[in-house]
């Protein structure tokens, strides 16, 4: 292994160890290196939630969780984004979802129902509640059209 | 001090080593952004993106740019224009992957990804089990220096990574992450994301101290698994121990760490897998050294 070779990889493993403890300190997010918060924090009593629901042709209410139907967006990567939106940019998602579900359903992406509008609800859960319960408000943000 | 960080990284391994681990890594995170349509941020409306500074490019450029990356990755993985096609991984994967985290959340397990990818790109992966060695002909080269700090330093990432999540826990969370209902209210509350619906969290939410020793055990395997570096019998209960402890993630929480799953392809001895498969079949050895130098980097300092 030549020098100028050994000194490269030196710089890569300097780099490696320096970016990752400067996020591990920092605890700031600093692309490509992380301090890796997942979970990490202990969940409160309450928490918000995002709920989207469709409104189909005869007016029932349906819960919409299907990731086919709002490819590319992952179901925690939707909440994540809806969490740090303003009332018009939520309007703006509501319309966005609404056109990215029917333009899949129709061409055949997912098996959703046909739907009339889409809202997007914010959900206080208390968290120690079993799956099944009732949350403890649902507030209407958005709804389109 | 100098000497031991010599020692440490820079021991004589085995290009077939080196080779394997390559195919390894990148045919398997070909394997997982293969269904990754990150094209499709190209037509997204512009509110879901954050940070704005990361320019999103329209979707034919994005489609063109996500064609080239997988390519490369199958190049690097095949061992074709090995370094040129890792070097296209990274810097094409760079983009893609942080646009991929600039739409709602932040996809920490792509950052591992990338950063292997950047070390592949500055190793000589591709002297052997590769069409680049095939096309050059002649025999394997001899164990060297060159071979062993790529798959350290990929096993470094690792190591950071988890740590780095174990740390977080205790910082944030403090000891209330293991002993407190936490884990319990974390697992009904993701099946709450966008709508209720019953999963397999919810199952194991229904024996606490189950919940608790399982965080326990989380924690601790994050914390230790750096020792992995340096201890071989930390590394035989720890890796395999990760690697459950992602299939339980994905199993009770959903996000599949998949790509820290593939860079563990950077612990498997493949000298030993290569050498027993050769006497199986009865072939040759190819290099006379590689038992003495697998035996010195996988025993640990």
């Amino acid at each position: 292994m030549t020098r100028r070779r050994r000194l490269l990889a030196n710089g890569i493993l300097v780099a490696i160890l320096l970016g990752q403890a400067a996020a591990i300190v920092s605890g700031r997010e600093l692309w490509p290196f992380s301090p890796y918060p997942m979970f990490s924090r202990s969940l409160a009593p309450t928490v918000e939630r995002f709920w989207l629901c469709g409104v189909r042709e005869d007016g029932a209410e349906i819960a919409l969780r299907s990731t086919a139907a709002f490819h590319p967006f992952r179901l925690a990567q939707l909440e994540g984004a809806l969490a740090r939106m303003d009332a018009p940019a939520l309007a703006e998602a509501a319309r966005d979802m609404l056109a990215r579900y029917e333009a899949r359903r129709l061409a055949g992406r997912h098996d959703g129902a046909p739907l009339r509008s889409l809202r997007i609800y914010r959900v206080v859960w208390r968290t120690a509640a079993p799956s099944g319960a009732e949350p403890l408000s649902r507030e209407l943000l958005a709804e389109s059209p | 001090m100098r000497g031991l960080w010599e020692r440490f990284w820079f021991l004589p391994a085995s290009a077939r080593s080196l080779g394997a681990a390559r195919a390894a890594i990148a045919l398997g995170l070909l394997a997982v952004y293969l269904p990754n349509d990150i094209a499709a941020y190209g037509s997204v409306s512009p509110v879901f993106h954050e940070p704005r500074w990361l320019p999103v490019a329209p979707e034919s450029w994005l489609r063109a740019m996500n064609a080239l990356w997988l390519a490369a990755l199958a190049l690097g993985g095949v061992g074709l224009f090995t370094r040129a096609a890792f070097a296209a991984a990274f810097l094409l994967g760079g983009y893609l992957l942080a646009l991929d985290s600039s739409f709602g959340r932040i996809r920490h397990h792509d950052m591992a990804a990338l950063l292997a990818l950047g070390i592949l790109a500055a190793s000589r992966a591709g002297d052997a089990l590769s069409l680049d060695a095939l096309r050059r002909g002649g025999a394997p080269p001899p164990p060297d220096a060159e071979y062993g700090w790529p798959l350290r330093a990929i096993r470094l990432v690792l190591a950071l990574a988890f740590l780095a999540a174990g740390i977080a826990k205790l910082r944030h969370g403090g000891l209330d992450w293991i002993a407190s209902d936490n884990l319990q209210r974390r697992l009904l509350d993701r099946g709450r994301l966008l709508a209720p619906s019953k999963g397999l969290g919810e199952e194991l939410a229904r024996f606490p101290l189950l919940c608790n020793a399982v965080a326990a055990a989380t924690v601790a395997i994050e914390l230790l698994y750096p020792l992995a570096l340096w201890s071989r019998r930390a590394r035989v209960v720890l890796v395999p121990a990760s690697l459950l402890m992602l299939l339980g993630f994905a199993a009770f929480f959903g996000p599949r760490f998949t790509t820290f799953g593939v860079l563990t392809a950077a612990w498997v001895p493949f000298d030993r897998v290569l050498r027993s498969r050769a006497a199986a079949t009865g072939e040759p050895p190819h290099e006379k050294h590689d038992a003495r130098h697998e035996a010195h980097q996988q025993g640990g300092a």
